[in-house]
């Protein structure tokens, strides 16, 4: 789903990409910037934590022509600007005909400056307007206590929790919230390159069973007799026809049964029906 | 000591910090041995460096230096390459300004910062930064400001937004592409202090390289007296892929032993 979130094939007006100090989302933020980019006919990216060369300097050059950067450190104190800031994003979006996207990293120091109903409408007030097609907004969870990342996840239909981090590989929560009301979670890896381009989605579920099976195949690789199958062996086993299993071809033969019953000299056999009292 | 830190950082003695902002975390009482470190080095490459001492004062880190084999005095005094704001006594002179009388002098930046105000304090370091900018003595004229310790504002009582709001300004004046400074700032860490913690984990995603000095987690042992954790982070013009280093420590008088962990001397 990642990959359809980033390209654009599912639609949503606000994500909200969330990270810690561990396993740090910029590098998602940067590739979002990148599709956005192409998708949009403007960009708006708001920067507080990063210089904008920063985010300038890795995007290709079509991309960098369409960019308006706001820098959210000129502003020596934020917390006076708020309004300002939210004049600014807005003007930029109706100085343009049209669509725009806006990227912002992040919103953990509007949170920590200013209160977080605020940020919320904040962010709201940016997703809503007609001409926006997507807003993403970084989040540092590790910043802000449960509550207020809780309440900004409400506020986006499009949560990205970045997870855990090993190397080049990535895996995040994605919960997507469609138009239609239809709540999709999911549990997604991706790998980065050298220059952090992303590469190789995939769902991590199958891979985290494979890592939790890891240490029994570790148990039974020790052991004198052989426990585990290799793939031929399995495929014999599945072909296998059970005595008493009832499958398609099996049928007409049970059908066909009949019991033969021969009496003994010394049986003393009923001529009547056992059942004839019965009203069947 | 300098040259067995630039060691485990793996970096190039003659040009580090190069527009970097570090942060030190310090969760062990023995850890001032970093901001030593920065300083001296600074001053070896005989670059211009702004130092706010919130924790000591200037005599402190001049006799540190001077065991470390560099003249701290004469760089401030002679050849003007240090600027040592004794920021200690200035912030106790506002507390006590603010309570009984009022001061009539040039304004004492910490007496608006106690108000929620941070630009009279960031003036003052640009001020010194452009007092730097003309002398240009040393090799490297890329400015260092040093922060030594910024909890000391959080626990006498500055708001931590108004905090935030100045790391954050003087981040953006020091890095800048005009200036290309860096900015090294140290922290005494508490649990239980919440809001140092909120501000810790905030520099962590606004720095560059994230430096954390924590006691033994087995307890106190007299041959290992704690253990290092370096973190390299997203540099301010590029992304950057996160390399991080872990080592274990003991001082000395003048000097620092450091190994891997678990491959102290005293154990094998």
């Amino acid at each position: 789903m990642l990959q359809d979130l980033l390209t654009g094939v599912e639609k949503t007006s606000l994500i909200l990409v969330t990270d810690n100090a561990l396993c740090p989302g910029r590098h998602l933020l940067l590739n979002w910037i990148d599709h956005l980019g192409t998708r949009c006919d403007k960009l708006i990216l708001v920067c507080f934590e990063r210089h904008p060369d920063f985010f300038k300097n890795w995007l290709p050059l079509d991309v960098q022509k369409k960019m308006t950067l706001i820098d959210g450190r000129k502003t020596a104190d934020i917390g006076r600007t708020n309004v300002d800031l939210m004049a600014d994003v807005t003007s930029e979006v109706s100085r343009t005909g049209g669509s725009v996207g806006v990227v912002i990293d992040s919103v953990s120091m509007l949170l920590l400056v200013k209160s977080t109903p605020i940020t919320c409408s904040f962010l709201h007030n940016i997703a809503a307007g007609s001409q926006v097609t997507q807003v993403v907004a970084l989040l540092h969870r590790d910043v802000h206590d449960q509550n207020t990342c809780r309440l900004l996840e409400h506020v986006a239909p499009t949560v990205v929790e970045m997870a855990s981090t090993g190397g080049a590989q990535y895996t995040c929560c994605i919960r997507h919230c469609r138009p239609t009301g239809k709540v999709l979670k999911s549990r997604e890896y991706f790998y980065t390159d050298d220059s952090f381009h992303i590469y190789n989605f995939g769902s991590a579920t199958s891979q985290d069973g494979s890592s939790q099976h890891k240490p029994q195949d570790d148990l039974t690789s020790k052991l004198p007799f052989n426990l585990s199958l290799t793939d031929a062996e399995k495929d014999a086993r599945s072909k296998v026809k059970l005595p008493y299993l009832k499958d398609g071809s099996g049928d007409s033969e049970a059908s066909s049964g009949r019991i033969f019953y021969q009496p003994d000299d010394v049986d003393d056999f009923d001529e009547e029906d056992p059942d004839d009292d019965l009203d069947i | 000591m300098l040259g067995e830190i630039c060691q485990f950082f793996a970096i190039d003695s003659s040009n580090f910090p190069s527009n970097d902002h570090i942060i030190i975390g310090n969760r062990s009482c023995q850890s001032d041995f970093l901001v030593h470190f920065f300083l001296n080095l600074c001053e070896k490459q005989n670059r211009p460096v702004v130092f706010l001492g919130l924790s000591q004062s200037f005599g402190h880190y001049n006799s540190v230096g001077q065991k470390l084999g560099n003249n701290l005095g004469s760089a401030r005094d002679e050849r003007k390459s240090l600027v040592f704001l004794e920021s200690l006594f200035d912030f106790s002179e506002s507390i006590a300004s603010s309570s009984t009388f009022r001061s009539t002098t040039a304004p004492n930046p910490f007496v608006e910062l106690l108000k929620g105000d941070s630009t009279t304090l960031l003036k003052s370091i640009n001020a010194s930064l452009e007092t730097l900018a003309q002398i240009q003595t040393g090799i490297l004229s890329a400015p260092v400001v040093i922060i030594d310790d910024l909890s000391v504002l959080l626990s006498a009582g500055v708001a931590p937004e108004c905090l935030l709001l100045f790391v954050n300004s003087l981040h953006e004046l020091v890095t800048s592409p005009r200036i290309k400074g860096s900015l090294i700032i140290s922290l005494h860490l508490d649990k239980e202090d919440e809001k140092a913690e909120e501000l810790w984990a905030y520099l962590t995603h606004l720095s560059t390289v994230k430096v954390q000095v924590t006691d033994l987690a087995s307890g106190y042992c007299r041959d290992v007296h704690g253990e290092m954790h370096a973190e390299w982070r997203d540099s301010h013009d590029k992304p950057r892929k996160s390399i991080t280093r872990h080592t274990q420590f003991k001082l000395s008088d003048k000097n620092i032993s450091l190994f891997a962990p678990g491959m102290s001397a005293a154990v094998l």
